[in-house]
């Protein structure tokens, strides 16, 4: 990828998670470190399960989340699109992933591998300090947004159907419905 | 409260040097740099109100001694209390990270207390600071616990419904309330 592409996709990055006038040249550094991966549309992008170390920089496209159901069945329950940090969870907590991805239209994912997540997260630099506010700005959001769902859920007639389950774990995985 | 509010966030940000990605003793200077950049500690008398709902949320807390309760306002139902923030935890982070939110909660002292103000300001310092790294870990962390848990109970409520228990499902989700905000 190009040096005004990466910048592009840096400022793009930045502006998505609260950081418009940010200088987009530490982001792009670290986007050069990542393996950058064209996915064809129902390409998987991971597992759920997985062990999930990496980060994925959403750059272009779009990225269906699936989860099993209850009954051991895929169920889609939302899309990321781009610009978006998809799999930032797992990383932070070195856990599992917690659902699949695919492509659900021709995608580019720039991957950070968990080694080098590791590394810039400790990095007290610019670069750090950026990933680590990306990531902060993007599970916020994901808590506010899950929040003011539980709100208007308190104030629903006792009579409103079942919650909508797929609904909120879209809005927990910061996917779009 | 004995203790001194600056000793108390020296101490509450020492703690957090270890456990954060960096996994080192943080050193006083950078620690000192760290309360430098932020306003000066809080104290909070019991009973008495660090944040109402619905204020422009521009700054989080780092409370470092005491318990805060955290309530939200249900109209003509009066208030329900959905949270205790316990000393070490970080509250009200959206006013950091996100852009023009508002208080969801009302954060009261429910004993003496103390916090430290984060604003954003902070994070955008620019200037590289281990401390700063530690206590950004602390939240990350604190944050993405938050997260797995809610998923968690998301999963449960999930069975419940599936199996037809749609009224056990929604008061498993609503309990969430105060771990989410």
């Amino acid at each position: 990828m190009s040096a005004p592409d990466l910048n592009r996709h840096a400022q793009r990055l930045l502006m998505a998670h609260a950081l418009a006038d940010a200088d987009p040249a530490p982001l792009a550094g670290l986007l050069a470190r990542c393996s950058e991966r064209r996915l064809a549309t129902g390409h998987p992008l991971f597992e759920e399960g997985e062990d999930g170390g990496d980060i994925n920089f959403l750059l272009e496209g779009r990225v269906a989340v699936i989860r099993k159901d209850p009954t051991g069945n895929n169920r889609e329950i939302g899309f990321w699109f781009a610009p978006a940090v998809v799999g930032g969870l797992a990383a932070v907590e070195g856990a599992r992933r917690s659902a699949s991805c695919m492509a659900g239209a021709p995608s580019v994912v720039a991957t950070m591998p968990a080694a080098v997540v590791r590394e810039v997260l400790a990095d007290p630099g610019p670069a750090g300090a950026q990933l680590r506010f990306i990531l902060l700005a993007a599970f916020t959001e994901v808590l506010a947004t899950m929040t003011k769902h539980l709100r208007e859920m308190l104030t629903e007639p006792p009579d409103t159907p079942a919650p909508d389950i797929d609904r909120l774990l879209a809005l927990l995985h910061g996917a779009k419905r | 409260m004995t203790e001194d509010p600056v000793a108390a966030a020296r101490r509450t940000i020492a703690a957090l040097g270890p456990k954060g990605w960096g996994r080192r003793a943080l050193a006083d200077a950078d620690i000192d740099a760290l309360l430098a950049a932020a306003p000066p500690p809080i104290e909070i008398a019991a009973g008495a109100v660090l944040a109402r709902e619905g204020e422009p949320a521009d700054r989080a807390f780092l409370l470092v001694a005491g318990r805060l309760g955290a309530s939200v306002a249900l109209g003509g139902a009066g208030d329900r209390t959905v949270n205790e923030i316990a000393a070490g935890e970080v509250t009200g982070e959206s006013a950091l990270f996100l852009t023009g939110g508002r208080r969801v909660a009302t954060l009261t002292a429910l004993e003496p207390s103390a916090a430290l103000v984060l604003r954003r300001e902070l994070f955008l310092s620019g200037t590289p600071n281990p401390a700063l790294v530690a206590l950004e870990s602390h939240i990350l962390a604190g944050l993405a616990r938050r997260i797995e848990r809610t998923d968690a109970q998301i999963v449960e409520a999930w069975r419940a419904a599936s199996a037809g228990g749609g009224s056990a499902a929604r008061a498993g989700l609503l309990s969430l309330l105060g771990r989410t905000s």
